[in-house]
């Protein structure tokens, strides 16, 4: 039995497990022998243990499992965690010596205190003998200094166990840290071998582990009107080895897809008097916060490429430890020109935001992630992208202009229709309050919206520009808009330094009588 | 990784929170990564922002969570030493307060006689009084002596008290911007830095968020002859746990600006129902990893060690006094009254509570057990904060542990434990940082949760961090305005307010005035007078607003001639509006009010009478200046709709104009009957004479409720 050096070369990392490849030259007798790899991740799936030799047969590849050495007492290891344990063991002793002498205080404490009681007694005793006791004062006092002296050793243990408690504690959560990465249990590889002839062979492992997962996550950097993309894989595993200059690669291929297709249920129809009422629905597309499927947002959603079947690998060979922290492995870039935008929504958000629109120009798709934020060389946040095609244009948002500030006032009045029926009339006036808090001029997009009828028994009408004036002192009225098609009302803001602006919208909904939901 | 030190350069309060900007170098050459440390615990994540001026490009920023170093004798630096040594004598004087009360107790129940019991012959009579008498002086002097004793001891014990509650306190209130001890939190930002082309210092200028900060404007108006400087003052307070000394302050009355998705708008239609278009990119999480772990399960070895055993409660405060033999130590209620006395603390933090400590239940003696729990639910609540390692039976709670953190009075010397528990213990679930890869962990196999991506392990500190925070955000924002002021402002517009000059304010929770700009403002002074109600003149000063923002609700503190006058309420003034502020009286300008009042019978067959009032009022200035009066007048008038009342002015000279107090606040009681003269008055004695007279015209069977003599 020897045991031979074949470390991990390489790793394919998938959305929860990795394929390990471990590749190494052994050198070999003729004949049947065993070969040991140690070192191996103890989680590893016996299954997909799979191994080739060049220039000799396999019998017979297992897994065995065994107590990691530290564990062992005696075993003189120099690991951190048996170290700790070692330190462990004597800040125990120390606490519980602090405690001995707390109990031992006490009860020489106690017993003096009875010993003092018994003494007056006594002397009340010898004195119904007729027996005066000429050294009782000096013998209760040498009592009163060992009583004293007692409670003082008492005070000081305690405040001993005191300390010794809390640097016990402290060691205590620095041994769990360790102790999560040590694991309990390492692993070797066992392969049986039979080589026709003396000398070296080639042997390829592959298995695969749980505890090793990747997402991509991105990086945009924003400089002179262009966006440099980096998209880099952030790998997390805690297999128990560490995959140390392995070249690694990343695919998002689902083994736990399920293996049956699933089962099929009627949609029966059934049929009910219409109402007389229409009813309409203000509906609009919400922005929606990331489709996580049906897992629910207390797990970290899984990424989807669409079908694709990418595989993404990484630029060089890189080392990951079995920290379960996680390390970034660059997998590729491009850099695209960008329109840079300062745009308020303020129907959805309270702030300027800064937006560069650009298109994927990379080969590959973008795919969903976060997205750290770069302005030219600071760091601004982080954002999150869905899946963008190669070619598509994206709109990516480099966070909030920190020196403008929108403020948006409603107004809506309603006029019922009366008896006799006719319309309906809801007047909505819309304020949008614009101030530069900054020394700098700022050109704003500012868009709003009116909603658009789809049903001729809802009409809606916008007032022309300037139809709403607010004569405010300090801050001159934007008028000039665009509306188009969809509804969506925009104007074009120039804020000089420290300047405030007003921009107002109104328009009515009429309803029909009878239309019910406006 | 290097840890960089860090210079606080900027401060922009908003309405509620603080941007703070720090500036820090990196030298060359430039490592990949660089730390800065002992940041506020209240500092928010997501608001980090880094510029870097140099050949580097910052690529991630990363915000974690900290407790200090932990060494093993770390205990030792915990405390300051006074504070320590200052404990220790204190433990110690209690111990010996105890041991006298006991001791006394013992000398004044023990028996003087007792029987013998010996079957001898009794002594001789005059042997046993003798003997007697001798044991009744030699407890005496026992008993002075320990009385003696015990006094000192009590005085020792109560300036000890006092010594440690003071060194205690302004521990506490020392600025907690010392830098973190080691039983704080605090926050550590790490940035990885790539290298562009060249070599060099990189500066970098990092900025963040803490919510725990306030300001609420003041102003100070001074007056001389040439006109009048308007300065504005603020009120800023903040516990954000780091001093600022010497930043460049901005007040703003924005909300801070956080980083935020980039917002979309949709039409809205106004129809029929639309599929809402589904978000790509992201997928249900995998499933099915944990079957992979069978293999490893099935061979696994359990650990050597059981883990730590929990801390029983155990207080070892065992009574002192206690005379029965030691074998048959019981808590007995019914006699135990003596006991408690020693057990229960009269106030505040004593001995008991001190000395509180759990044992593992392996030395700790058995008898002990119901005695020390009773102990144990004697003292206050308060006890839990000095003791440690579960001395509550409670689970460990994190707001409870942040109140041991925050330094309480009777904190034992590393009492908080600040490092999270063990693993085994429940925690409430934390939610998971979904996309926040950085703070994603993938825990080991010997976890419960392995395989699947969870939060760092950390987030217990988390917890207790944001507890942390959020005590400071609320000493924050219970905190009571000074007088006057106000810091709820009407969001229309926003403003920033630069102060003029470097600016310290420390992290005390406490308001810092500071003067931030100062502008000189056209002042235009003005005499009013009311004499019908008051024969003063008051002055009254007109300040155009100086400044390009507003002036915002708060108190104003008027200087006349380098003299403090008075303190106004201001209310909100737009750019380029009016204040009219109140100086108070003129006593150089005098004026007199005089009224005559007739009847007179008028009309067909004297059927109605007229009221005849006359009012003279003679202003006499005194002062070297000639003023501008306005006197203000009011005439009365007859109810509305009520016919019966005519009330008409007969002579007034020189002519008077209506006069409405504030047409622009319509809310107000609007006054009908206001009349104003306007007149100058020639300085060093310049007299000037008012007459008005009206007539009220009833019918003669009828009075004026009030009187007919409308004028005093």
């Amino acid at each position: 039995m020897s045991a031979a050096a074949v470390p991990v070369v390489a790793v394919t990392v998938l959305e929860d497990r990795a394929q390990v490849t471990r590749r190494g030259t052994v050198a070999l007798a003729a004949g049947q022998q065993r070969v040991v790899i140690e070192g191996v991740s103890p989680v590893l799936v016996d299954k997909t243990l799979l191994c080739v030799a060049t220039g000799a047969r396999v019998l017979d590849a297992r897994c065995e499992r065994y107590v990691a050495p530290w564990r062992d007492p005696g075993g003189a290891s120099t690991a951190l965690a048996a170290t700790l344990h070692t330190e462990r063991i004597e800040a125990r002793a120390a606490l519980a010596a602090a405690e001995s002498r707390i109990v031992a205080a006490a009860s020489e404490s106690s017993a003096l205190d009875e010993l003092l009681g018994a003494a007056l007694t006594d002397l009340a005793v010898a004195a119904t003998r007729g027996v005066t006791q000429p050294d009782a004062a000096a013998r209760l006092a040498e009592l009163d200094d060992a009583a004293a002296s007692a409670r003082v050793r008492r005070t000081e243990a305690a405040l001993a166990a005191l300390a010794a408690n809390a640097s016990l504690t402290r060691l205590e959560a620095r041994l769990t840290r360790v102790l999560a990465q040590a694991g309990d249990d390492a692993a070797r590889i066992v392969v049986d071998l039979v080589a026709d002839a003396a000398g070296e062979a080639v042997l390829d492992c592959r298995y695969v582990v749980p505890g090793a997962a990747w997402r991509p996550y991105h990086r945009a950097q924003l400089a002179a009107q262009t966006v440099a993309w980096e998209t880099t894989a952030c790998v997390w595993q805690a297999t128990g080895e560490d995959w140390l200059d392995a070249e690694l690669t990343f695919s998002l291929e689902r083994a736990s897809l399920g293996i049956a297709p699933p089962d099929l249920v009627d949609d029966e129809l059934r049929t009910r008097r219409r109402p007389d009422t229409v009813t309409v629905e203000a509906r609009e597309h919400e922005q929606q916060t990331t489709g996580l499927g049906a897992s629910g947002a207390r797990e970290v959603p899984g990424i989807d490429d669409g079908g694709l079947g990418l595989v993404l690998r990484g630029a060089s060979r890189v080392s990951v430890h079995a920290d379960g922290a996680p390390h970034r492995v660059p997998v590729g870039g491009w850099s695209s020109p960008a329109q840079l935008a300062l745009i308020a929504i303020p129907l959805r958000s309270p702030w300027v935001h800064v937006r560069a629109r650009l298109t994927n120009g990379g080969a590959l798709p973008i795919l969903a992630g976060p997205v750290d934020l770069i302005l030219a060389a600071g760091y601004v946040g982080r954002a999150e992208i869905g899946f963008v095609a190669p070619g598509e244009r994206v709109d990516l948002g480099f966070g909030p202009e920190a020196d403008v500030r929108i403020h948006r006032d409603e107004v809506r009045t309603r006029e019922d229709a009366g008896l006799l029926g006719g319309w309906t009339v809801q007047t909505v006036r819309v304020a949008l309050r614009l101030s530069n808090l900054g020394g700098a001029a700022r050109d704003v997009e500012v868009t709003e919206r009116v909603p658009v009828s789809e049903v001729e028994q809802v009409e809606i009408v916008t007032a022309p520009e300037g139809a709403y004036r607010l004569d405010e002192l300090g801050a001159l009225q934007v008028t000039a808009r665009q509306i188009d098609d969809k509804g969506l009302v925009t104007w074009q803001v120039p804020l000089p330094a420290h300047a405030r602006r007003v921009v107002t919208l109104e328009y009515k909904i009429r309803s029909k009588s009878g239309v019910a939901g406006v | 990784m290097v840890v960089i030190a860090s210079v606080l350069e900027a401060v922009t309060v908003y309405a509620r929170g603080a941007r703070v900007t720090r500036t820090a170098l990196a030298p060359a050459p430039l490592p990949a990564r660089v730390r800065l440390a002992a940041l506020p615990i209240s500092l928010i994540d997501g608001t980090v922002r880094v510029e870097v001026v140099g050949p580097a490009v910052a690529t991630s920023v990363h915000v974690s969570i900290d407790a200090p170093a932990t060494r093993p004798d770390a205990a030792a630096s915990e405390e300051p030493d006074d504070l320590r040594a200052m404990r220790r004598h204190r433990s110690l004087v209690e111990a010996e307060r105890e041991r006298l009360e006991a001791a006394l107790e013992q000398l004044t129940s023990a028996p003087l006689v007792a029987a013998d019991p010996s079957d001898g012959p009794p002594a001789a009579w005059d042997a046993v009084v003798s003997a007697r008498i001798a044991l009744t002086s030699v407890r005496a002097a026992r008993e002075l002596a320990l009385r003696e004793r015990l006094a000192a001891v009590r005085a020792d014990a109560e300036s000890a008290t006092l010594a440690l509650e003071l060194l205690a306190t302004r521990e506490s209130r020392a600025s907690s911007a010392r830098g973190a001890k080691h039983h704080e939190l605090y926050k550590a930002i790490d940035i990885e830095l790539a290298f562009a082309a060249g070599r060099g210092d990189v500066q970098l200028r990092v900025e963040y968020q803490v919510r725990a900060a306030r300001w609420a404007p003041s102003y100070v108006a001074r007056l001389d002859e040439a006109g009048a400087r308007v300065e504005l003052r603020a009120v800023v307070a903040q516990r954000t746990g780091e001093d600022w000394l010497g930043v460049a302050l901005v007040l703003s009355t924005a909300e801070p600006a956080q980083l935020a998705e980039l917002p979309e708008l949709a039409p809205q239609r106004i129809g029929r129902r639309q599929e809402p278009p589904a978000r790509r990119g992201f997928r249900a999480a995998p499933s099915g990893a944990d079957a992979l772990y069978a293999d490893y399960d099935r061979t696994r070895t359990r650990p050597l060690a059981a883990p730590a055993p929990a801390p029983v409660p155990m207080p070892m405060q065992q009574p002192m006094a206690h005379r029965t033999p030691l074998a048959d130590q019981r808590w007995d209620d019914g006699s135990s009254h003596a006991k408690a006395r020693f057990v229960t603390p009269p106030t505040g933090v004593s001995m008991p509570q001190m000395m509180q400590y759990s044992p593992s239940p392996a030395s700790a003696a058995a008898p002990v057990r119901p005695m020390a729990s009773r102990g144990h639910a004697a003292a206050p609540k308060g006890a839990v904060i000095g003791s440690y390692g579960g001395g509550s039976d409670d689970e460990p709670d994190t707001l409870e542990m942040k109140l041991s953190l925050s330094g309480a009075v009777g904190g034992a010397p590393g009492a908080a434990s600040t490092t999270p528990t063990t693993p085994t213990t429940p925690a409430a679930p934390a939610p998971v940082p979904r996309l926040d890869y950085a703070n994603l962990r993938m825990p080991p196999a010997t976890a419960a949760d392995r395989g699947r991506l969870g939060p760092a392990p950390g987030h217990l500190l988390v917890a207790a961090g944001e507890i942390a925070a959020r005590l400071e955000t609320h000493e924050i924002t219970a905190l009571a305005l000074p007088a006057g002021c106000a810091d709820a402002w009407a969001h229309t517009y926003d403003y920033a307010f630069a102060a003029d000059g470097r600016i310290d304010v420390a992290s005390d929770a406490a308001w810092h005035s500071l003067a931030i700009t100062a502008q000189p403002a056209t002042v235009t002074l003005r005499h009013v007078a009311v004499p019908r109600e008051q024969p003063d003149v008051f002055r009254v000063a007109q300040i155009a607003n100086p400044f390009a923002g507003p002036l915002l609700a708060g108190p104003i503190d008027v200087y006349d001639r380098g003299r403090f006058l008075v303190t106004s309420e201001l209310e909100a003034t737009p750019p380029g509006g009016q204040v009219e502020i109140g100086l108070g009286v003129d006593a150089q300008v005098k004026i007199a009010r005089n009224s005559e009042f007739r009847e007179e019978a008028a009309g067909m067959l004297r059927g109605a009478l007229r009221l005849v009032h006359a009012i003279a009022i003679d202003v006499e200035n005194l002062s070297p200046r000639a003023i501008d009066l306005e006197v203000r007048e009011r005439m009365p008038v007859a109810r509305e709709g009520d016919d019966a009342i005519e009330v008409a002015p007969t002579r007034v000279e020189p002519a008077w104009e209506r006069w409405t107090p504030d047409p622009g606040a319509p809310a107000e009681a609007r006054l009908r009957g206001g009349y104003r003269w306007r007149v100058a008055v020639p300085a060093s004695g310049g007299k000037v004479t008012l007459r008005a007279g009206y007539e009220v015209k009833i019918a003669s069977k009828l009075e004026l409720v009030g009187g007919n003599r409308r004028e005093s």
